[in-house]
């Protein structure tokens, strides 16, 4: 079931009053029985799945705690490893590896006549495998003593309020939390509520409500603009944002008026200054995982500078290719690459100097983000296209005068939401501080409170799409 | 709960949720009145009032369109209705021509307007009204029948008014843009159709429903009995309308009600076969050849892909029409409804697309008009 929907109302409206009565092993039982029907809701044959690989870890982590012998817990690794990226590649990728295939030796002249399986994409598939794989890996590194309930293990990796897409919680902080009893504080509830409230605004009144224009320029069939395919992407870039991290929002709010704390996913992406900037403040809970669990043992950057570029490369091309089975997410993967390793070039990688707020620097600055959130674009572009054609006609059209402008204005809310979001977001990080309003009098943020539960409202009305990032 | 932090004591905390309800409240009651509808139906609103108001109740917006007098009442308020007494009155047959009727949605009778102007020996009638579905031009057809002998009859089919076949008023199935006509609910029995005729069927009769309350009541007792859209949150007047926040709520159910019922009806790949509103109109254009060919006129059926569909309709229907022997075109072919150009600022079709359509009904119409092919110097005149 979808946060955005009556069921999942129905389910949280009977859920939470039943948690707040429960002690810590009935509220345990509870949130494995909840995630799992909230799971399987969209079907539940996708739960034997989840139940499956999960259990396998589970068993694995057990095993690699008790055996001393470091030959034979890297082999009980490479088992678990291999089962959870063998059903990830069967589920996600295997039609896309056939059809490549088959038209890499259709070049050759040669013709492959195999069928296509119906392979269902069960939701989350990515999120949840990747978040079973960190479990065994830290056990296996010895970061985190195996879970001896199953249950609680089983609780960990169904956790619903970031099952589905994320953020990708590590064992390490989510699962002590299973484990041992939570609290929830007056002060956790007001700010869980808040996360809720502004990652719906994000996602109804934002993100549906610029779909229908981004939708209109890239799923046109004849010749577009230049106009079109710009303001198209920048449309792009605010709908994905307000999706994304509207849902990571509302997981991080359900799951601290449960007692739990998951990890900020985003923080103020657009405001980045350069790529690496740019990664330490998008999809945080992927970009920190590739790096712990792929860039590092790779060499990461202690090896030449050579295999630095070839790490930090191979990194981004897998994680473009984490967000789907297409070649236009592994050319995304490759051009944030690309960007990272010519940023790496250019600064030697070393950090920018902390200027001070002069007028002169701001305005530097302002600039400075403008410009590179034309670079992250480009890469929405990639991200955003259903074919290489399209990216090359659509990169074309980028470098002819510009054309006439016949995007469709998008919803009223999307328009007033995202007037708000970014007066928040400046506000926020001119304070510096997320919870920047809580000084605020209680009038003042009453008034907030309401202008956003007003901007649900409006955009309850906006088409409603499903996230983008279920997908994944 | 425990506190923590000085902003987040129990007194602070209700004071907040206190000034929350009320800047709830103040915001509510300032867009209310910040964007108000024209007090003229006349004049249409601001885009900004037309967003807020969206979610108002059918009843109140029908109560707003039709005023206190024709005169000042909506111009929709006098379309589409079945009964016949204000309809407008037809140009005399002229000599050398013949009738063409086209029952139909707006698409419709735009491309038997350009057939009159592409083929002079044609002399088009319209009856139709504004997205209006089949089961409401078959009523059309049924009442002009008796008044008027059509040589050729169109019967426009609309892929996106399909929903509304289940339905008895043009009010229940566009909440937010609600058509007040009304017309009979169909259903299948065998071979044929038959339905309830509306108690409500002409302007005069609703405005007469809208200022007596028993009326009105029987009216919606009607509607709950035979219009499967019908939801009375959705359509009866009540203290919400005069609330922006509950207009926005009641848009966003109208919305997802209309999803759910749209979603039974077809999916992105195509309709439903089991469809009770495809049955349903599958067996009226039949009905209409049968009844039409009964009369001596040559009878069409036209499929009309609008934006949204594909070739949903010629799937679902194209073939089962042209296998009972009901002459048959859609308009895919000329008119794609994926391709954007196809359409006009408003939805509807270009002009030249109009033209290549009226140019293959006029060879349909020759088709199955037999040999002489529908040219007036080679039939009988009546």
């Amino acid at each position: 079931m979808s946060f955005v929907s009556i069921v999942f109302l129905v389910f949280i409206g009977i859920f939470y009053p039943l948690y707040r009565l429960l002690p810590h092993r009935g509220q345990n039982w509870l949130l494995l029985a909840g995630s799992l029907l909230f799971y399987g809701w969209w079907d539940w044959r996708f739960l034997f799945l989840l139940l499956g690989t999960s259990t396998l870890d589970w068993f694995v982590g057990l095993k690699l705690g008790e055996i001393p012998d470091e030959a034979r817990r890297k082999r009980w690794l490479v088992a678990s490893l291999t089962a959870n990226l063998a059903v990830l590649g069967f589920f996600k990728y295997f039609n896309f590896f056939a059809d490549s295939f088959a038209h890499l030796l259709g070049f050759a002249g040669l013709h492959a006549s195999w069928t296509t399986l119906h392979i269902v994409l069960p939701i989350g598939i990515s999120f949840y495998t990747f978040q079973s794989m960190s479990y065994t890996i830290d056990v296996y590194r010895r970061h985190l003593k195996p879970g001896k309930d199953y249950f609680e293990f089983l609780t960990f990796v169904s956790f619903f309020p970031q099952l589905v897409a994320g953020p990708i919680e590590r064992a390490v902080t989510l699962l002590p939390r299973v484990q041992s009893p939570r609290r929830v504080t007056r002060d956790g509830f007001t700010r869980g509520m808040y996360l809720i409230l502004f990652g719906l605004v994000k996602k109804v009144a934002i993100s549906d409500g610029v779909a229908g224009s981004v939708d209109a320029i890239y799923n046109r069939a004849g010749a577009v603009s230049g106009a079109d395919v710009t303001v198209a992407t920048w449309l792009f870039a605010i709908q994905i944002y307000g999706d994304f991290a509207g849902y990571s929002d509302i997981a991080r709010g359900l799951a601290k008026i449960l007692g739990f704390d998951l990890v900020t996913n985003f923080d103020q992406p657009y405001f980045a200054v350069n790529p690496s900037d740019f990664w330490r403040r998008w999809h945080i809970s992927l970009s920190t995982w590739l790096r712990d669990y792929l860039y590092v043992p790779l060499g990461g950057n202690r090896g030449s500078t050579a295999k630095t570029y070839r790490n930090l490369m191979l990194t981004m091309g897998l994680g473009g290719l984490w967000h789907g089975a297409a070649w236009n997410y592994i050319l995304w993967g490759i051009y944030q690459g690309g960007i990272l390793c010519a940023h790496r070039l250019w600064t030697g990688g070393r950090k920018a100097a902390t200027r001070a707020a002069t007028f002169v620097n701001q305005a530097r600055f302002a600039i400075t983000v403008l410009l590179f959130f034309q670079v992250t674009c480009y890469g929405w572009l990639l991200f955003r296209a259903r074919s290489f054609s399209q990216i090359a006609d659509y990169t074309a059209a980028l470098f002819r005068a510009p054309g006439a402008l016949t995007v469709p204005l998008p919803t009223l809310p999307a328009i007033l939401g995202t007037a708000v979001l970014v007066v928040l977001e400046v506000l926020q990080w001119r304070a510096q501080d997320v919870r920047f309003y809580r000084t605020w009098a209680p009038p003042a943020r009453g008034l907030l409170y309401a202008g956003l539960l007003l901007l649900v409202c409006m955009g309850l009305g906006n088409t409603s799409t499903q996230f983008i990032y279920f997908q994944f | 709960m425990t506190t923590t932090g000085k902003y987040t004591t129990l007194p602070d905390w209700l004071a907040t949720l206190l000034w929350t309800l009320v800047a709830l409240v103040v915001l509510d009651q300032a867009l209310d009145r910040a964007f108000p509808l024209p007090a003229d139906p006349r004049v249409p609103p601001s885009q900004v009032a037309s967003y807020l108001d969206g979610g108002r109740s059918v009843e109140a917006k029908l109560r707003r369109m039709f005023s206190t007098h024709d005169t000042l009442a909506a111009p929709v308020t006098l379309s589409g209705w079945v009964d016949p007494v204000r309809w407008p009155a037809d140009r005399p047959l002229e000599s050398g021509r013949r009738f063409v009727t086209v029952f139909g949605p707006s698409f419709a009778l735009a491309v038997g307007d350009t057939l009159e102007s592409l083929h002079p020996h044609w002399q088009f009638r319209a009856r139709g009204g504004p997205a209006a579905p089949v089961s409401h031009v078959y009523a059309l057809w049924r009442v002009d029948r008796s008044r008027v002998h059509s040589d050729v009859a169109v019967l426009g089919i609309l892929a996106s008014s399909l929903r509304g076949v289940d339905a008895a008023s043009g009010a229940t199935w566009m909440f937010e843009s609600p058509y007040p006509y009304t017309y009979p609910r169909w259903r299948v029995e065998g071979d044929s159709v038959s339905g309830e005729w509306p108690s409500l069927a002409s302007s005069d009769s609703m405005r007469a429903a809208l200022a007596s309350p028993a009326r009105w009541r029987a009216y919606e007792g009607e509607l709950a009995r035979t219009d499967a859209w019908y939801r009375p949150a959705l359509f009866r007047a009540s203290w919400l309308d005069h609330s922006v926040t509950f207009r926005l709520l009641r848009k966003a159910w109208a919305q997802r009600e209309t999803r759910l019922h749209t979603a039974r009806l077809h999916d992105r790949h195509g309709f439903k076969p089991g469809a009770e509103a495809l049955r349903t109109a599958r067996a009226l254009a039949i009905q209409f050849a049968r009844e039409v060919r009964a009369d001596g006129g040559v009878p069409v059926v036209m499929l009309i892909e609008d934006r949204g569909y594909d070739d949903h309709l010629e799937r679902a229907l194209g073939a089962d029409l042209r296998a009972a022997g009901v002459p048959c075109m859609s308009t895919h072919g000329i008119a794609p409804p994926t391709d954007p150009g196809t359409f006009t600022a408003d939805a509807h079709f270009r002009g030249e697309l109009n033209q290549r359509l009226a140019a293959a009904l006029d060879s349909l119409i020759r088709e199955a008009s037999g040999p002489g092919g529908g040219n007036p110097s080679e039939t009988v005149p009546r």
